[in-house]
């Protein structure tokens, strides 16, 4: 049948009990097993996962503290005069207004702003 | 295993105390389970070996950390595993204090000796050959009786991919071994 078990023991540790006893003792003479906990140890142990879980909230509650803000444009002398849009762009225009221009500009009622 | 010996979590508990004895029985209980999965990892049972013993050293570091004491099994499972991925991916060097010897079981037969280190270097070979994972289940379900719920617990996975990795893994170990190796060979 070809899904009876394999014979695995020639793998079994095991097989030699001499080998395993050897392998044990060294085992057992080289672990270090912790001391009986006392009272003091026990607190000890939830310092380290305490003062990760303060850190974690610090730096959540911080962060609205340190947050950059987002920056307003800056204004410009045209907009707290009041001065109209049309007005700004001839007097940026390279080429001098001409006499229709300038009184439409200035007849325009929508000052330059945001 | 005896019905009035003592249970995981009273070895554990006694080991804690101090019981280096207690400590002994519990390596001894679950050497072969800690063994198989190394041997998955690592293909030999020299370095097999090597991270039992690393495994066990660990876990009696951490012995404290077992909050299930009834599950030590499974906790040391994950602890060899872990440790047998990690020495399998860099490599190993064989520890310095080697206990000496690849070990056989059959006393002063220099024949039988030689043909059990045979069999033992074939099976090794065509374990090399699975993936990890066919390796662990047949390891733990043919050399140390491991049901599929176990395995699957241990793997992580179900105990239907269980029985399929176990198929698999004995199939393709029967086409390199031939029928034989089912054979009683080595059985007193």
């Amino acid at each position: 049948m070809t899904d009876s078990p394999l014979d695995l023991s020639p793998l079994d540790p095991l097989r030699d009990e001499h080998a395993l006893d050897a392998r044990i003792a060294v085992i057992a003479r080289d672990a270090t097993i912790p001391p009986p906990a006392d009272l003091f140890s026990e607190l000890a142990s939830w310092a380290r996962p305490a003062l990760a879980a303060a850190a974690v909230i610090a730096a959540v509650a911080a962060y609205p503290l340190f947050r950059p803000r987002p920056t307003a444009r800056p204004v410009t002398t045209a907009e707290i005069l009041g001065v109209p849009t049309a007005v700004v762009e001839l007097a940026r225009s390279n080429t001098p207004p001409g006499v229709i221009d300038l009184a439409e500009a200035l007849s325009a009622e929508q000052p330059h702003v945001r | 295993m005896a019905t009035d010996s003592p249970s995981d979590s009273d070895l554990i508990a006694r080991t804690l105390a101090g019981d280096r004895g207690a400590f002994e029985v519990l390596v001894r209980r679950h050497y072969r389970t800690a063994f198989s999965i190394a041997l998955a990892y690592t293909s030999t049972r020299a370095d097999a070996e090597d991270v039992c013993h690393d495994a066990f050293l660990r876990a009696a570091a951490k012995l404290r950390d077992c909050r299930k004491a009834e599950q030590f099994a499974y906790w040391l499972c994950a602890i060899v595993r872990n440790h047998a991925r990690n020495v399998s991916t860099r490599g190993m060097a064989r520890r310095a204090e080697s206990l000496g010897h690849e070990t056989v079981a059959s006393g002063h037969d220099v024949g039988r000796d030689a043909e059990l280190r045979e069999l033992r270097g074939r099976l090794e070979r065509a374990l090399a050959s699975l993936p990890a994972i066919q390796r662990e289940v047949v390891l733990l379900h043919d050399l140390d009786g491991w049901t599929h719920d176990a395995i699957a617990r241990v793997i992580g996975t179900s105990a239907g991919m269980s029985r399929q990795h176990l198929f698999h893994a004995r199939r393709k170990l029967r086409a390199m071994l031939g029928e034989d190796t089912s054979k009683e060979y080595l059985h007193d």
